[in-house]
C-alpha cells in the first residue's frame, strides 16, 4: 500500500506540473493570421475603418460590374452595339436577349458582396468613439459607404428586376440587407429598395464632403456632388421630375465641373479626373482579375478581343461635325464595322477609368425632367443645345422626348444607360433587322418578362427564401 | 509462445503430488540491475505440474521430488533459464533480459515496443531486412505493396517524386488524408512543399538506410492516441539505434542504372506513319498536302528524305545513380551509438532531372547510474531535386517529344539548338534543359532529445523534446534563348522555413499484480507549435550574364505567406492483460488545436480495444498444429485537423484602389470549424498453424462524420461559400495477410507471403441537399453512395462505320455526331477495389534472392493528354501516338478512331471523353534482389567481419493494358505527360570492418 501511496504522491506533483505548463500554453492555442486582420479589429479603429472603406470601392472594378459586364449588357441590350466579326461567342447570350438563370448577369456577387462591405463599415461608425477622430471624420466615412451601398442597390434592382416607372415600384426587386450576416433574405418590392437608396443618399448627402486621403484619383471617390448626382438619377429612374431637376441643378451650377469642350472631346476618356466627371471608377491593373484581357477597353477595341462594336443605328444617329461621331475606329479587315473608342486605355494594357456620373448627363436630366413637367426655370431646349454646342453639333429650335431620347445616345452611348433608358420610359427595343443576325427576337417590346434579368442559381440554391423572377 | 506453454503449465498447478521430496528455496534476481523479480515461474522440468513463483522480494521455496535434475525459470521479457539442482538447496538465479526479436514485437505510439501477442489493434510492420533500400529515394516509396490496407500511390517516376499514402481508402475530401508520421517519437512535418519544381517530397529527406522498421497503425485502438492527427492512420518510423559490443564499421556502396520502362508496347508514330497520317487528315480537310502554297497542310514525302529525329531518345536518357554510406554502430552497457553519412545521387530518366542526397544521422544512448537514462537522435540532410517543366508545358520535355515531328530535329547544321520548331511552339527541349535552371533544395535537421527516469520500480517518467526545421529554397530560371525566357530572361525564387517543436512527456507505470494481472499506465502531455514561413520574387529581364533578381529590370513582384499552429494534447492509456490471455487496451487524448474555432477549440479521442489468445485457453491445448489464434476487436474514435491553419477566423485582407490600401474581408467566420471526426471498426484474427503459416485477417468500419465541405451561401453574406462541418463518408474494408515458411532449418530456407486488400469508399452525405459535387476536376464528380469520386464522363459510342464520324449517346440513349448533345455518364472509380502483393524468399548457405509483386485492381483511369495525342486531326501538325493509326478510311471500316481531318473540329477528341478513361488493373513485379554474404571465415581471412554483394532490379515488369507508358496516375485518375516509373537495376557492396 505503501507503493500505491508513493505513485499517488508523483503522480500529483507530475500532474500540478502538467497544470502549469497547461495554463502557459492555453494562450498559444489563439494563433491569428498575421497577414489579415481579424473582423473586430479592422472594424474597431479610425485607421483601420480608413482601409475598410478603401477595401469597399475595388468591386466596382470587377469584370462583372462597372469592369466590363454591365456596362457592355447596358448598351448591346440597348441596341447600341452588335456582335462584330471578330466575336467569339462573348456576349451572344445577352446580344440574343437569351439568358437564364445560370448565364445571367454576373453582378449580383460583386454588388452584395460590396453591400456587405459597405454595411460592416456603416454599422460600425454608429457610435463610434475614438479620441481625435471627429464625427465629420467618421460622417465622411459613413458617407462614402452610404452611397456606394446605394449604388449597388440600384445597379441590382435595374440589372434584376422591372422599372420602377413601370408599376411604381410594386415588383419584386433584389433584398435588401442592411446588416452583413448568413441570412436567407427575401426579395423587396422594388419600391422599398428605391426608398432605401433614396435614404441612403439623402443621410450621406449631409455627412459627406471630399475624401482627402491621398487618392491618385479625386474623381473616383465619393463626394457630396457624387451623392447628388446619383439622387438626381435615382429620382429620374423613380419618374420624380421635381426632385431629379433640382438635384440636376445642384451640379449643373456647381463650378467644379465643366462639360468637355469639342476640341478635347476625344482626349477626356479613360483617364482620372476629367472636367466632367462627378464619379468614376478607377481602373488599375491590380483591382484586375486578369489584366489587360478582363477589360473593357479590350472588348471594344478591335486589335484586343473586339467582341462588341456600335450599331449603325446608332451611328447614323451623329450628324455631319458632331465630335462625338470621331470616337469610333475600324479595323482594315472589316470595313463598315465601328468600335467604340470611348475606353483608349490609360497604359498599354487599355486599363480604363469607366465614368458612372457626369455633367453631361446632369444636363439631360433636368432637359428629360422639364419636358415631363417639372418646373426647373431653365427650359429644356437650352439644356440640351448647351450640349450639342460643346460637341460641335448644330442647335436644335425645338425639343421632344424623341430628341431628348436620341441625345442620350449619343452623349451617354457605351456608358451603360441605354437598356434602362428604354425601360425606364416603357418604349421597348426596335433594332434594324438587316444589320442584327440573331436566332432570337430582333424585337424586345415592353413589357416583357425579359427586361429584368434572372436571378443566378447560385442564389436560389443557396438561399430558400430567394423566388425567380417571372418567365424563367 | 514457449512463454505461454510455461503460464499454461503454470496453471495447471492444481494438484501436485508428493513422493520423495527435497526443498528448495532461493532469490530470483535481474541480472542486469540486481533487482530482485517477483512473479517468476519456476517448474520441474520434466514434471511441470510441479512448480511456485517467486514472491514480491523474488524468493521462492518449493519442495521437489528427489529424482528432479534440473528447474526452469521463466518471466515475461527475461530469457528461461534452466537449472541443474546438482544436490542444492538453495538457488539463487540471475535472469538476464530477453532482446527481442523484431519479428515478435511491435512499435507502439509512446511506448517503445510491445509483444506482438499483445496488441489489440490493426497494426502492420516492416523491418530493415524487408524495406530492400537498394533502390527507394524515399523510405515510404518502399512500403509500397508490403503491408495490407497500406496503398502508396507514386505520383510520378521522378527521383523524389511525391507519394500519396492512403491507409484504409479515404478520409476527407477536404481535409487531405495523409497519414501522420513520426519518426523516433516525433511527429513530422509532412508536407511537400515545390515551389520552382514539381518533385519536393519532403520524405526524401530521411535516408532510408537508417530505418530500422515502419509500423503503420490502421485502426483506433492502436492510433486514437493521437487523436485529432490519427483520423489517415499514422505511420511510426523507428531508425537504427546502436547496440553493445564491438564497434561495427560498414561501408555501402551501389551503383544503379534506370531506364524507362514500356511494358504495353506503347509508342509514338514512326515518320512514315506520321506523315501518312497528316497527308490522309490534310486530304480529308479538302487540301492537297502537295501544295507548297498552302503551307499549313502542306506535307510532302519528301520530309522524310532529310535528317529524322526520334524526340523520345532524346528525352528518354539512362539515369545513373551513385549511393555511398557509412556507418558505426557500437558502445558498451553505459552508451550506444549509431552514425551514418550517406551521399546519394541520382539521376532521372527524363533529361535534366535527379535528385541528389546527403545526409548524417547521429544517434546515442546513455545510462546515468541505474534509474535515468537519456539520449539523442540527431538527423540532419540536404537534398536537391532537379526538374523540368511538367503537364502540358512545350518546356516540359516529355510533352516536346509527344508534340513533335520526327523531320524537324534538335540542333542546326552548325551545331546550333534549332529552334525552328512549329509542333512544339518553338521550344526545344534540349536547348530547355541545357539553358534553364529549375530545382528545389531542401535543408533538414531533426533532432530529439530524450530523458527516462525511473521514479519508483515500474514508474518512467520519460520526456522527449525536439526540433523539426525544414528550410527550403527554389529557383526556376528561364533563359531568354528559350520561349519560356522571352524577351529577356524570366526568374522566380522562393524560399520558405517550417520550424516544428513538439515537447512530449509521458509517465508509464508498470505493474504486475501476483503474475495475474499485468497492467501498462500511460499518461502524458504533449505540446506542438509550428511556423511556416514564406517568401518568394519575381522578375522579368533578369538576362543571362547575372541571372539573378538583383538585376531583373521589369515586372518584379514579391509575395509571402506565414502560418502558425499549436496543437496542445492530455492523452492516457491502459493495457491490461489477465495472465496473458485477455488483453485490453483504453486510450483516450483531448487535443486543444490554434486551428478548431473557438467555440470547439479542444475534442476529445478515445479507443477500446481488446483480444483473446484463444490458443492459450485450456480446450486448446489438445489441437497442437495451433501454434496462435488470437481473436482482435476495436473501437474509437478520432480526428484530422488538417482544416486550414486560420479557417475559423473571419479576416480582413489586402486590397487596393486609386492609389489606396484598403482592407476588405476575405474568409467568413466560422467559430464551430473543427476536426472531422472518424470512427473506426475493426476486428482481427491473428493465425499461427504448424509453426509455418503466419497471417491475419481484418474488417475494418471507418466513418468520417462532420466532414468539411464548402457550403453554398447567400452572396449577400458577402461570401460563396463557408467551409462547415457537415459531410460523411464511410470506408468499409478487409484485409488478409499471409506469410508461409515453407523450408526452414538447414542451409535452404524458402518463404512467400501474401497480402490484399479491399476497401470501399462511399460518400454518405455532401450536406444541405446536394446530390453531388463537383470534385475540381471536370471529368470526375463527388456523389452522394458513390465512391470517392466517380468518373463523369460524355458517353463515346464508338465510330460510324458509314461516315467515319465519332459517336456519342444522347440524354435519350439516342446515337447522335454532336459532341455538344452527348449525354455524361458515371463511368468506373478512380479508386482500386483491390490492392496487394505477394513476395518469396529463397536462402542457401548466404545467397538470398527475393522478389516481390504489387497489384492494384478495379480502378480506371483517364489518359489526359490522349485528347492532344489521339486528336482525330485537331492537333495537326503534332506527333500522335500509335493508337491512332487505326483510323477509319472507308465505308465498312470497323474502327476505334474517327475519320481524321486537319484541324478536326468534330470535338470526337472531347474533354472527358469516356474514350480516354481506361481500366488501369495492373501487376508489377516490383522488385527482384539477389545478394551473397560471403562466409565468415573467408571474409577473416581479408579482415573484415562481413561482405555482401548485391543485385537489385526495381520495377522488373510490369502488366497492363493502359495506353502509356506506365499505368500508374495519382488519386485523381488524370494527369499529363506522367513521370513514368523507371526500372532501375543496382549492384550493391557493403563491408563490415
Amino acid at each position: 500500500m505503501n507503493k500505491m501511496k508513493e505513485i499517488i504522491k508523483y503522480l500529483a506533483a507530475v500532474l500540478i506540473i502538467f497544470g502549469f505548463i497547461f495554463t502557459s500554453c492555453d494562450d498559444e492555442l489563439e494563433q491569428l493570421p498575421p497577414e489579415q486582420l481579424s473582423n473586430e479589429l479592422v472594424l474597431s479603429t479610425y485607421d483601420n475603418l480608413v482601409l475598410a472603406t478603401n477595401g469597399i470601392y475595388n468591386l466596382l472594378y470587377d469584370a462583372n460590374w462597372y469592369g466590363r459586364e454591365f456596362t457592355v449588357i447596358g448598351d448591346l441590350k440597348g441596341g447600341n452595339s452588335k456582335s462584330s466579326p471578330l466575336n467569339t461567342g462573348r456576349f451572344q447570350t445577352e446580344y440574343n436577349w437569351g439568358n437564364n438563370a445560370s448565364s445571367t448577369s454576373g453582378l449580383w456577387t460583386p454588388a452584395y458582396y460590396l453591400i456587405s462591405r459597405a454595411n460592416n463599415v456603416i454599422n460600425a461608425t454608429e457610435g463610434f468613439t475614438q479620441t481625435g477622430i471627429t464625427e465629420a471624420m467618421i460622417g465622411q466615412l459613413k458617407g462614402e459607404a452610404l452611397f456606394l451601398r446605394a449604388l449597388a442597390y440600384f445597379d441590382l434592382v435595374r440589372m434584376y428586376a422591372q422599372p420602377y416607372t413601370a408599376d411604381n415600384g410594386a415588383s419584386l426587386g433584389v433584398p435588401v440587407v442592411l446588416v452583413t450576416e448568413n441570412g436567407q433574405p427575401a426579395r423587396n418590392t422594388v419600391a422599398e429598395v428605391y426608398a432605401q437608396i433614396v435614404a441612403d443618399l439623402t443621410t450621406a448627402e449631409g455627412i459627406t464632403g471630399t475624401a482627402d486621403r491621398g487618392q491618385t484619383d479625386d474623381a473616383a471617390m465619393v463626394t457630396k456632388e457624387a451623392i447628388q448626382a446619383l439622387l438626381a438619377k435615382v429620382y429620374l429612374y423613380m419618374g420624380d421630375w421635381g426632385n431629379a431637376a433640382t438635384y440636376a441643378t445642384k451640379l449643373i451650377n456647381n463650378p467644379k465641373f465643366a462639360l468637355y469642350t469639342a476640341a478635347e472631346y476625344n482626349s477626356v476618356w479613360g483617364v482620372d479626373a476629367a472636367s466632367e466627371v462627378i464619379f468614376e471608377v478607377y481602373g488599375n491593373a491590380t483591382q484586375s482579375s486578369w489584366p489587360g484581357y478582363d477589360e473593357i477597353g479590350y472588348i471594344y477595341d478591335p486589335d484586343g478581343y473586339g467582341d462588341v462594336c456600335a450599331t449603325n443605328q446608332l451611328l447614323d444617329l451623329f450628324e455631319a461635325g458632331d465630335v462625338r461621331a470621331d470616337l469610333f475606329k475600324g479595323h482594315p479587315d472589316y470595313s463598315g464595322f465601328l468600335w467604340p473608342n470611348k475606353y483608349p486605355g490609360k497604359d498599354i494594357i487599355r486599363v480604363n477609368n469607366i465614368p458612372v456620373l457626369r455633367l453631361a448627363e446632369m444636363y439631360l436630366i433636368r432637359c428629360e425632367a422639364t419636358l415631363k413637367g417639372a418646373s426647373s426655370g431653365v427650359p429644356a431646349i437650352n439644356d440640351i443645345n448647351t450640349i450639342r454646342a460643346k460637341r460641335n453639333a448644330s442647335a436644335l429650335g425645338s425639343v421632344t422626348l424623341q430628341n431628348l431620347y436620341e441625345e442620350r445616345r449619343r452623349e451617354l452611348c457605351f456608358e451603360g444607360n441605354e437598356l434602362w433608358d428604354l425601360s425606364r420610359t416603357g418604349r421597348g427595343l426596335n433594332r434594324d433587322e438587316a444589320e442584327v443576325i440573331i436566332a432570337g427576337d430582333v424585337d424586345i417590346a415592353f413589357p416583357d418578362y425579359r427586361w429584368a434579368m434572372p436571378i443566378p442559381t447560385f442564389e436560389l440554391s443557396a438561399n430558400a427564401n430567394m423566388v425567380q423572377n417571372p418567365g424563367y | 509462445m514457449r512463454k505461454l506453454t510455461i503460464f499454461l503449465a503454470f496453471l495447471l498447478l492444481a494438484g501436485f503430488q508428493v513422493a520423495a521430496q527435497v526443498q528448495i528455496s532461493g532469490t530470483v534476481t535481474g541480472a542486469s540491475d540486481g533487482l530482485p523479480i517477483p512473479g517468476v515461474s519456476i517448474v520441474v522440468k520434466g514434471m511441470e505440474t510441479i512448480g511456485t513463483s517467486t514472491d514480491i522480494d523474488g524468493k521462492y521455496s518449493l519442495t521437489v521430488p528427489s529424482d528432479a535434475q534440473t528447474l526452469v525459470y521463466s518471466f515475461i521479457g527475461m530469457l528461461n533459464k534452466e537449472i541443474l539442482i546438482g544436490g542444492r538447496t538453495i538457488i539463487d538465479v540471475a535472469l538476464e533480459e530477453e532482446v527481442l526479436e523484431m519479428d515478435e514485437v511491435i512499435v507502439v505510439a509512446y511506448g517503445g515496443i510491445q509483444r506482438k501477442e499483445a496488441k489489440t489493434g490493426a497494426v502492420s510492420t516492416v523491418t530493415s531486412a524487408d524495406l530492400k533500400a537498394d533502390a527507394a529515394d524515399s523510405p515510404i516509396k518502399m512500403l509500397k505493396g508490403k503491408l495490407a490496407g497500406v496503398q502508396i500511390n507514386s505520383t510520378s517516376g521522378q527521383p523524389g517524386g511525391a507519394t500519396q499514402i492512403r491507409i484504409r481508402g479515404f478520409s476527407s475530401l477536404n481535409a487531405g488524408n495523409n497519414p501522420l508520421i513520426v519518426v523516433d517519437g516525433v511527429p513530422i512535418v509532412n508536407t511537400s512543399y515545390n515551389y520552382a519544381s514539381s518533385a519536393g517530397d519532403v520524405l526524401s529527406t530521411i535516408n532510408p538506410n537508417d530505418i530500422e522498421s515502419m509500423t503503420v497503425l490502421k485502426d483506433a485502438s492502436s492510433a486514437s492516441i493521437y487523436g485529432s492527427r490519427a483520423a489517415n492512420g499514422v505511420i511510426l518510423i523507428t531508425t537504427k539505434r546502436g547496440s553493445a559490443g564491438d564497434t561495427k564499421f560498414n561501408f555501402t556502396a551501389r551503383h544503379g542504372w534506370s531506364t524507362p520502362t514500356n511494358d504495353n508496347g506503347f509508342r509514338f508514330m514512326n515518320p512514315e506513319e506520321i506523315l501518312t497520317y497528316h497527308r490522309v487528315a490534310a486530304v480529308n480537310a479538302g487540301h492537297d498536302p502537295d501544295d507548297p502554297a498552302d503551307a499549313q497542310y502542306y506535307y510532302p514525302m519528301s520530309l522524310l528524305d532529310g535528317e529524322l529525329t526520334n524526340w523520345w531518345n532524346q528525352v528518354y536518357q539512362t539515369g545513373e545513380t551513385s549511393e555511398y554510406e557509412l556507418s558505426v554502430n557500437g558502445g558498451n552497457e553505459k552508451t550506444k551509438l549509431y552514425s551514418a553519412l550517406n551521399y546519394y545521387d541520382q539521376e532521372g530518366i527524363k533529361i535534366g532531372t535527379g535528385l541528389k542526397r546527403m545526409s548524417l544521422r547521429s544517434n546515442v544512448d546513455h545510462k546515468v547510474g541505474e534509474k535515468l537514462n537519456f539520449g539523442t537522435n540527431i538527423s540532419g540532410s540536404y537534398i536537391k531535386q532537379k526538374d523540368q517543366a511538367t503537364d502540358l508545358a512545350y518546356a516540359n520535355p516529355f510533352w516536346a517529344a509527344s508534340s513533335l515531328l520526327p523531320w524537324h530535329n534538335p540542333y542546326n547544321e552548325d551545331g546550333s539548338f534549332n529552334d525552328d520548331l512549329p509542333s512544339n511552339n518553338g521550344s526545344n527541349p534540349l536547348e530547355n534543359v541545357a539553358l534553364n535552371e529549375r530545382y528545389d533544395e531542401m535543408y533538414k535537421f531533426l533532432g530529439s532529445l530524450y530523458l527516462e527516469y525511473e521514479i519508483i520500480e515500474g514508474l518512467k517518467f520519460k520526456t522527449q523534446n525536439s526540433i523539426d526545421y525544414l528550410y527550403g529554397n527554389g529557383r526556376d530560371y528561364r533563359n531568354p534563348n528559350t520561349p519560356d525566357g522571352e524577351p529577356a530572361g524570366n526568374l522566380y525564387t522562393a524560399n520558405y522555413s517550417n520550424r516544428t517543436i513538439t515537447s512530449s512527456n509521458t509517465l508509464n507505470y508498470v505493474l504486475d499484480l501476483n503474475d495475474e494481472h499485468f497492467f501498462n499506465v500511460l499518461g502524458g502531455y504533449e505540446f506542438t507549435n509550428n511556423y511556416y514561413a514564406f517568401q518568394s520574387g519575381s522578375g522579368q529581364g533578369v538576362g543571362v550574364d547575372i541571372p539573378y533578381l538583383s538585376n531583373a529590370s521589369t515586372n518584379k513582384d514579391v509575395s509571402s505567406q506565414y502560418l502558425e499552429w499549436a496543437l496542445q494534447s492530455y492523452f492516457g492509456r491502459l493495457d491490461y492483460n489477465y495472465k496473458g490471455k485477455y488483453f485490453f487496451t483504453g486510450s483516450i487524448r483531448t487535443d486543444g488545436s490554434s486551428r478548431f474555432g473557438k467555440n470547439n477549440r479542444y475534442g476529445l479521442f478515445y479507443a477500446l480495444g481488446g483480444s483473446w489468445n484463444i490458443h492459450s485457453e485450456g480446450f486448446m491445448s489438445g489441437l497442437t498444429m495451433i501454434d496462435l489464434l488470437k481473436l482482435r476487436a476495436s473501437y474509437g474514435i478520432n480526428g484530422n485537423d488538417n482544416i486550414g491553419t486560420y479557417q475559423s477566423y473571419g479576416v480582413y485582407g489586402s486590397r487596393t484602389y486609386n492609389g489606396l490600401g484598403g482592407l476588405a474581408p476575405d474568409q467568413v467566420s466560422n467559430p464551430d470549424l473543427t476536426w472531422e471526426e472518424n470512427t473506426t471498426w475493426n476486428i482481427g484474427l491473428d493465425f499461427t498453424l504448424y509453426k509455418r503459416f503466419t497471417g491475419s485477417f481484418e474488417y475494418y468500419q471507418r466513418y468520417t462524420t462532420e466532414m468539411l465541405l464548402n457550403v453554398p451561401l447567400s452572396r449577400t453574406s458577402g461570401f460563396a461559400t463557408m467551409r462547415q462541418n457537415i459531410g460523411e463518408l464511410s470506408n468499409k474494408g478487409i484485409e488478409f495477410s499471409l506469410d508461409t515458411k515453407i523450408i526452414t532449418g538447414g542451409d535452404f530456407d524458402w518463404s512467400v507471403g501474401f497480402n490484399l486488400a479491399y476497401n470501399k469508399v462511399t460518400l454518405e452525405d455532401l450536406a444541405t441537399d446536394a446530390e453531388f459535387i463537383e470534385s475540381g476536376s471536370f471529368w470526375r464528380r463527388y456523389v452522394v453512395g458513390g465512391g470517392y469520386s466517380e468518373y463523369y464522363v460524355f458517353d463515346w459510342a464508338g465510330v460510324d462505320p458509314t461516315t467515319g464520324a465519332g459517336l456519342w449517346y444522347d440524354d435519350n440513349g439516342d446515337i447522335t455526331t454532336n459532341a455538344a448533345a452527348a449525354r455524361r455518364v458515371f463511368k468506373g472509380q478512380v479508386e482500386p477495389d483491390y490492392v496487394g502483393g505477394f513476395n518469396t524468399h529463397l536462402g542457401w548457405k548466404g545467397i538470398t534472392l527475393d522478389a516481390y509483386f504489387e497489384f492494384k485492381t478495379g480502378h480506371y483511369v483517364y489518359i489526359m493528354e490522349h485528347r492532344y495525342t489521339d486528336a482525330d486531326g485537331y492537333n495537326f501538325g503534332s506527333n500522335q501516338t500509335s493508337y491512332s493509326l487505326n483510323y477509319w478510311e472507308q465505308p465498312g471500316d470497323i474502327t476505334y478512331n474517327p475519320i481524321p481531318v486537319a484541324f478536326n473540329t468534330s470535338d470526337s477528341n472531347a474533354w472527358g471523353t469516356s474514350k480516354f478513361l481506361e481500366k488501369g488493373d495492373y501487376l508489377r513485379f516490383k522488385n527482384l534482389s539477389l545478394a551473397y554474404d560471403l562466409p565468415t571465415k573467408l571474409v577473416e581471412k581479408i579482415k573484415l567481419s562481413s561482405l555482401r554483394l548485391s543485385l537489385n532490379v526495381e520495377n522488373v515488369y510490369c502488366w497492363h493494358d493502359v495506353s502509356y507508358w506506365d499505368p500508374e496516375r495519382d488519386v485523381t485518375g488524370g494527369g499529363y505527360a506522367i513521370y513514368p516509373q523507371p526500372r532501375t537495376y543496382t549492384v550493391g557492396l557493403k563491408v563490415g570492418f
